[in-house]
């Protein structure tokens, strides 16, 4: 299963309600976003004239680029199959990619809010909350972003940004289905916003018409992937010798001492 | 100052034996927490409230709110809906951010310094009613009671403003919804095809949609959105009539970039043409078409040469335009539009509008005009007429006869600053914001400046509470009881529905808002009125009005907040129907018959027409300090044609000042954004940003106030009511 | 009235502060809350400004009122401080800092009984002084996790923008009364 999420930006008409709505259901900071709406054009198009919008969110890609870079100690976590109740245990930092349902989550519990993750994605979907700071951790805050509603959608109910779209321009499902609204979506057409450099199997898709999505794709598809910190890679590379820290019950000093560095890195 | 000890070395020594009084003794007030049994609270299960009404715009969606402890977290559309659904606008959702608002009035106030420049004082509730009920008294006593003006908005200022006109007496009461915004459609098309339009037209199962100046997408109403997607999705052919490439536009077959204020002409040889053509309704005009011989006559000299000269229009475009509507009528959707109050010759311009659904016979049938049928039954309630009746001042000069209701805003405010032709010296200001909604700001002031009297009602401090003398802090939409919504189903030809639906609070009014049955009734009392108050409590009066209809509020939450019943099919003319394509009553009363384009002033060298429209994120300039609005579109940027900004040597992003033809600068800059979707002789921003009350903590300083800069009046002859774009502005950068 | 020698409880000082944040009134407002404040101000070793009123007048009332509904409900330019932590904290008023912070009133037993939020700078100074009623000490933690955070910058704002000192004096008081002393301060003093 790959959750996956379609905007019809034939539908869309930029009303602005997806954000609103997930800032509501969140508790997302008045100034930071788990979704966004950018106004594009008008501007020219080979196709001709065209506005349109850009509604973007976490792509809960195929290949995350901020899960590998998390420098958070590694513990081994048991996820659970909602369906058929099987179960996985892989070996994950503070953030990771769900085995039975594709979403990219961020375990807040254990997030040491360095902002390593948020840098590297390409999409720019990820935020750190200064607001919350997890006092034992001595963190420096905790990195937010989209999660699909996956407590409201495993409550039966759509996330919240599409129950409130009016235009219906936002479809949500699996990928893996072929009989899904999405996977229809996809055979018609819908395509991520994904470059040479920027390819990393986004799972959010985009449908409109040729001068919308010309001026969609023009505007708003990332074109390099940011540059990683060395600090940040030394560090995602540290993980193992992270985990013998955490045997001999160290990691948490030892954490803290090497986010004060990056942090300071960062400025 | 500080202090040299610690609070341990203090508690050691300290003993206020000196005092003469104990500590605990001056402590009057009951502690604002107390022992209480600890309950966890639910996380994703919050308490679902029903019964909401939105009024973050006028469309008033059908909501219900998560509440968690005493606290509202969340609006959502109510799944019963039929109107909007689940779903809701940005407004909508955060409506919760008004509620909450760091800025939002608490305490009833008293300004002790001045008008504009206030000094505020925390009052009691006793003292402000005290001095809004003397001062409007001796106001009466001394003036007559024409002597109190009124400046109403929303569901909460309809309640007071009929205790003023009908009870009190005044007629001078001015809506911004009537005389800034749709009155001249409504009386527009009563007079062309005897109803109040409002925006039911069938864009669901058209075959055509046409708009003129309808941007919808950034001007969003749920249900009526929902009806024009579903039209798009169906097929229909999309024509927009704008001079900028709107939201609309976006999405349209047809982009008429129209040059500014000439669209009655557009719509005048577009109708001539199809005439000529012989492609109108010649059935429905023989059977419901009065004066079209006339109206053929007085339309015959708008050729398609001279509409695109006068409209700068292709000629070309034009006729495939025309076409397409005449090819595909009578399942045409003629939008009538809802803000129409553009450049002083609207009516003329809504009468066009109404004669294009005539001449199409675009009435009555799948895809046209045609109103739903809803739900009867739901009673009024209303303050009883006094005596005296005095009659506005329009219909004593003889002057606007198609005036909406109410009387024309500029003839309160000449009234009012020249005392002719009587002295109007109170002001009751409830929901409304005059400064931003009324034309020529400075005249707003010099009319408030000369009152012995002004109050406002609000919930936010917006710019015209600066001129309170008393400032009353008032329940929201989501603090009370009030309006019955009623309607069908959004999709005309899905099963027939109605229904019929009260606002409910969602949760209780915190600190001493109040709501208008009891500030209108207080202030009554205290006038001299008690014994005409027709209702004691807002719960009341919504529990009358829904008994009307066999309902009421406990009955309307145990059905979740909206009673469904059988609807009936709205499709079919009536055999009463007429078109006046030529009216001659209007000729009575001096103007013409049959719609005529009255050509607007041209822009003035170096400068640009005024263009303002909606923001998907605001409604008016109520929203601008919602903190989550605010966010989504923090500024208002001012659009200018690629190839002018060229010329001005002016780049995205540029930060401006807008300086009009009367000097007058805005307060705040903007940024530019430079598009080849607007045309060379016009600028345009959305409304709703920039205003100038400080105390406004997000929205000051925040975009331009697009209001500040039309100072030039242009009033609808006809109606009275205002044209706003007539006015000229130049970019200056920062 | 004869003085006691007790030594003075915290509680009684919370409770007291808070009355000191209360929209001034002339049913409390009065010379024997006045005689008290001054004397609290003596016994930390502060002789009074000539700037504190000698006697409350109605214009003297006036002016505190004024100046608190600018400082704290609706002013001109704009309110500058709003009584609220979410606001400090958040950015917005009553979100997730009121709702922690009612939370933590809950955990502990309390709950709010007026229409206040509860991250109102008088409720949670009311709460304090209710920890204190039963334990002395016991606020120590809501101080350093709740109050503080912010009310050092409702402080500043005050203290740099009030008009009438009694209001800055006030906050100052509070001030003094909530700051986190570690134990070098103690020492010190001591």
């Amino acid at each position: 299963m790959q959750y996956g999420m379609v905007i019809d930006i034939k539908k869309c008409v930029g009303c602005h309600a997806c954000t609103i709505a997930c800032k509501a259901e969140w508790e997302v900071p008045a100034d930071k976003d788990r979704n966004w709406v950018h106004r594009l054009g008008p501007d020219n198009t080979p196709h001709g004239l065209a506005s349109t919008y850009y509604p973007g969110l976490c792509n809960h890609c195929n290949e995350p680029a901020c899960v590998p870079v998390c420098p958070a100690d590694i513990i081994q976590k048991t996820f659970t199959d909602k369906k058929s109740g099987k179960t996985k245990t892989l070996e994950v930092a503070a953030t990771y990619k769900d085995p039975f349902n594709g979403t990219v989550q961020i375990d807040k519990e254990r997030c040491l809010g360095c902002g390593a993750c948020a840098d590297a994605c390409p999409y720019n979907a990820r935020y750190v909350n200064e607001n919350q700071i997890n006092e034992e951790l001595g963190s420096e805050g905790t990195a937010d972003k989209c999660t699909y509603c996956m407590p409201r959608v495993e409550m039966g109910l759509e996330p919240a940004c599409v129950q409130t779209c009016l235009a219906r321009a936002r479809i949500f499902g699996d990928l893996d289905d072929p009989n899904s609204e999405v996977s229809r979506y996809k055979k018609m057409g819908a395509k991520s916003l994904s470059s040479v450099n920027v390819n990393i199997g986004s799972n959010g898709l985009y449908y409109g018409n040729k001068r919308d999505m010309a001026l969609l794709t023009a505007t708003s598809t990332p074109q390099v992937m940011p540059e990683a910190n060395m600090r940040r890679i030394l560090m995602a590379k540290m993980k193992p010798g992270f985990n013998k820290a955490k045997k001999l019950g160290m990691l948490g000093l030892v954490g803290a001492v090497a986010m004060k560095g990056m942090k300071e890195d960062k400025e | 100052m500080a202090f040299n000890l610690t609070r341990r070395k203090f508690l050691q020594t300290a003993t206020l034996a000196a005092a003469s009084v104990p500590l605990a003794n001056v402590v009057t007030a009951q502690a604002g927490v107390a022992k209480s049994p600890f309950t966890p609270s639910g996380t994703m299960a919050d308490k679902t409230m029903v019964g909401g009404i939105c009024e973050m715009c006028f469309w008033r969606c059908q909501l219900v709110g998560k509440v968690r402890g005493n606290k509202l977290m969340k609006l959502e559309g109510n799944p019963k809906s039929i109107d909007n659904g689940q779903s809701i606008c940005a407004r909508g959702n955060a409506g919760v951010q008004l509620l909450y608002d760091r800025d939002r009035l608490k305490y009833p106030m008293k300004n002790v310094g001045q008008r504009g420049a206030p000094k505020w004082k925390r009052i009691s509730w006793d003292e402000a009613l005290d001095t809004c009920a003397k001062k409007l008294k001796a106001t009466e006593q001394k003036f007559g009671a024409k002597g109190i003006c009124m400046f109403p908005h929303g569901a909460s200022a309809k309640y007071p403003m009929q205790y003023l006109e009908h009870t009190v007496g005044t007629p001078n009461v001015s809506e911004a919804s009537f005389f800034q915004c749709r009155g001249i459609r409504d009386t527009a098309f009563l007079a062309t095809i005897g109803t109040p339009p409002g925006e039911n037209v069938d864009m669901a199962n058209a075959k055509v949609i046409f708009g003129l100046g309808c941007h919808f997408g950034e001007n969003v109403h749920v249900s009526h959105t929902k009806r024009y997607l579903k039209g798009l999705e169906n097929g229909a052919k999309l024509i927009i009539v704008d001079p900028r490439f709107s939201a609309s536009a976006a999405k349209a077959d047809e982009w008429v970039a129209v040059k500014p204020g000439t669209d009655t002409a557009l719509m005048l040889g577009m109708m001539n043409y199809i005439i000529q053509q012989g492609k109108h309704n010649k059935a429905f005009i023989d059977k419901h078409g009065i004066g079209f011989a006339e109206f053929k006559e007085s339309i015959a000299e708008w050729t398609i040469e001279k509409t695109a000269q006068t409209c700068d229009v292709p000629a070309d475009q034009i006729k495939r335009v025309a076409d397409l509507l005449a090819d595909n009528a009578p399942n045409v959707s003629i939008h009538p539009g809802r803000h129409v109050s553009w450049h002083g010759n609207d009516f003329q311009r809504q009468r066009s509008l109404g004669c294009m659904m005539g001449l199409l016979g675009a009435m009555g049938v799948k895809g046209s005009f045609v109103k739903g049928k809803g739900p009867k039954g739901v009673g009024k309630v209303g303050w009883p007429k006094g005596e005296h009746h005095v009659e506005a001042m329009h219909v004593a000069a003889g002057i606007y006869p198609y005036s909406p209701p109410g009387t024309p805003t500029d003839l309160i405010r000449d009234a009012a600053i020249t005392g002719a032709p009587y002295p109007i010296k109170s002001c009751v200001i409830w929901g409304q914001n005059p400064i931003q909604t009324i034309p020529n700001q400075q005249k707003t002031i010099d009319m408030l400046k000369q009152m012995d009297f002004v109050m406002c009602v609000d919930v936010m401090p917006t710019d015209i509470t600066m001129y309170a003398d008393i400032l009353l802090p008032e329940a929201s939409y989501l603090e009370r009881y009030d309006f019955i919504k009623t309607g069908t189903q959004w999709d005309l030809s899905g099963k027939q529905q109605q229904y019929i639906s009260a606002r409910m609070p969602m949760v209780m009014a915190d600190f001493e808002r109040k709501d208008q049955v009891y500030i209108t009734n207080e202030i009554a009392k205290r006038m001299g009125y008690g014994d005409k108050i027709p209702v004691s409590a807002l719960p009341e009066m919504v529990d009358m009005q829904l008994a009307g209809a066999g309902l009421s509020i406990a009955k309307l939450i145990a059905e979740d907040g909206i009673h469904l019943q059988p609807g009936i099919d709205p499709y079919g003319v009536a055999d009463d129907l007429l078109v006046y394509f030529n009216n001659a009553e209007i000729a009575d009363y001096g103007y013409p018959a049959s719609p005529t384009y009255i050509a607007v002033e041209e822009v003035p060298a170096g400068h640009f027409r005024l263009l303002y429209g909606r923001s998907p994120v605001h409604t008016f300039n109520r929203t601008q300090n919602n903190v989550w609005l605010h966010h989504a579109m923090p500024e208002n940027p001012v659009w200018i044609n690629d190839e002018m900004a060229k010329e001005l040597s002016l780049v995205n992003g540029d930060r401006v000042y807008c300086v009009n033809s009367e000097g007058v600068k805005s307060r705040n800059t903007t940024i530019v954004k430079v598009t080849p979707g607007i045309r060379k002789d016009c600028v345009y921003m959305a409304h709703g940003y920039g205003t100038k009350n400080p105390a406004m903590s997000v929205g000051a300083g925040a975009g331009i106030d697009d209001q500040a800069l039309i100072t030039i009046l242009a009033v609808d002859p006809e109606t009275g009511c205002h044209g706003m774009r007539n006015n000229f502005v130049k970019l200056v950068k920062a | 009235m004869s003085a006691t020698q007790e030594p003075i409880r915290l509680a009684e000082i919370f409770r007291f502060l808070a009355q000191t944040m209360r929209y001034p009134e002339s049913s409390w407002f009065t010379d024997d809350f006045l005689s008290v404040f001054k004397e609290l101000l003596v016994q930390l070793g502060h002789v009074p400004q000539k700037s504190l009123p000698a006697k409350i007048t109605d214009a003297i009332l006036e002016e505190i009122q004024v100046d608190y509904t600018r400082l704290f409900i609706n002013g001109v330019p704009h309110v500058v401080a709003p009584p609220y932590a979410s606001i400090y904290i958040d950015g917005t008023l009553n979100s997730t800092t009121a709702d922690k912070t009612r939370e933590y009133f809950r955990s502990h037993g309390f709950d709010i009984t007026t229409n206040e939020f509860p991250d109102h700078l008088v409720t949670e100074l009311d709460f304090i002084a209710l920890l204190e009623d039963e334990k002395q000490g016991s606020s120590e933690e809501f101080l350093r996790l709740y109050f503080r955070p912010w009310f050092a910058q409702f402080r500043d704002l005050v203290l740099a923008e009030a008009e009438v000192s009694y209001l800055k004096t006030a906050v100052e008081v509070i001030d003094f009364f909530t700051r986190i002393e570690t134990e070098a301060d103690s020492g010190q003093a001591a």
